[in-house]
């Protein structure tokens, strides 16, 4: 168990995280596009599902959404907050996490957004870009 | 086209508005799906 303070491991499921990893190794493009589209949801205060995201923005990648969900939870940038049916009628009636962004957490984001040398959206505002900073 | 992909990312990360951010997308999307060659794509 963690110490107080220290820092707390995510719960989800090892083999998912190393998904997570080899998405973000090999594809690191994709992945930071397709986190960033998910992200700029997130700022805005909007929930979201990983099929908010066309696939295309993934270059046809369908399970990219869904990692960069996941990489954003183990980042504990996002939370998720419901279930919902897939709107995909090949899902069959599959449901998925309803994400939004974490309490307290906006500034993490922004600092996230700085981080990949993008302009950090601005919440609720039209000041928002993502020109490189 | 990259400028225009260029231009929708940047209209994307300029919205507030749920709407317009998925209409956004869409749009994003189908100029990816003509750059990288339509079905040929998946």
């Amino acid at each position: 168990m963690a110490a107080k303070g220290c820092f707390e491991m995510t719960t989800l499921d090892p083999q998912f995280l190393r998904a997570i990893v080899l998405m973000t190794d090999f594809k690191p493009g994709d992945a930071r596009r397709v986190k960033s589209a998910l992200l700029a949801l997130a700022v805005n205060g909007l929930d979201f599902t990983a099929a908010d995201l066309p696939a295309e923005i993934a270059n046809g990648d369908i399970h990219l959404a869904g990692a960069a969900c996941g990489a954003l939870v183990s980042e504990r940038l996002i939370v998720v907050v419901d279930r919902r049916k897939s709107p995909d009628p090949k899902a069959k009636g599959r449901k998925l996490n309803v994400y939004r962004l974490a309490m307290g957490r906006l500034e993490t984001a922004r600092a996230w957004f700085r981080a990949q040398n993008l302009t950090p959206p601005s919440f609720r505002t039209n000041q928002i870009n993502l020109l490189p900073a | 086209m990259n400028d225009e992909l260029e231009r929708l990312w940047r209209r994307f990360y300029a919205l507030t508005d749920r709407e317009l951010m998925r209409q956004c997308l869409e749009a994003i999307a189908r100029l990816m799906r003509l750059r990288y060659g339509g079905e040929g794509m998946f």
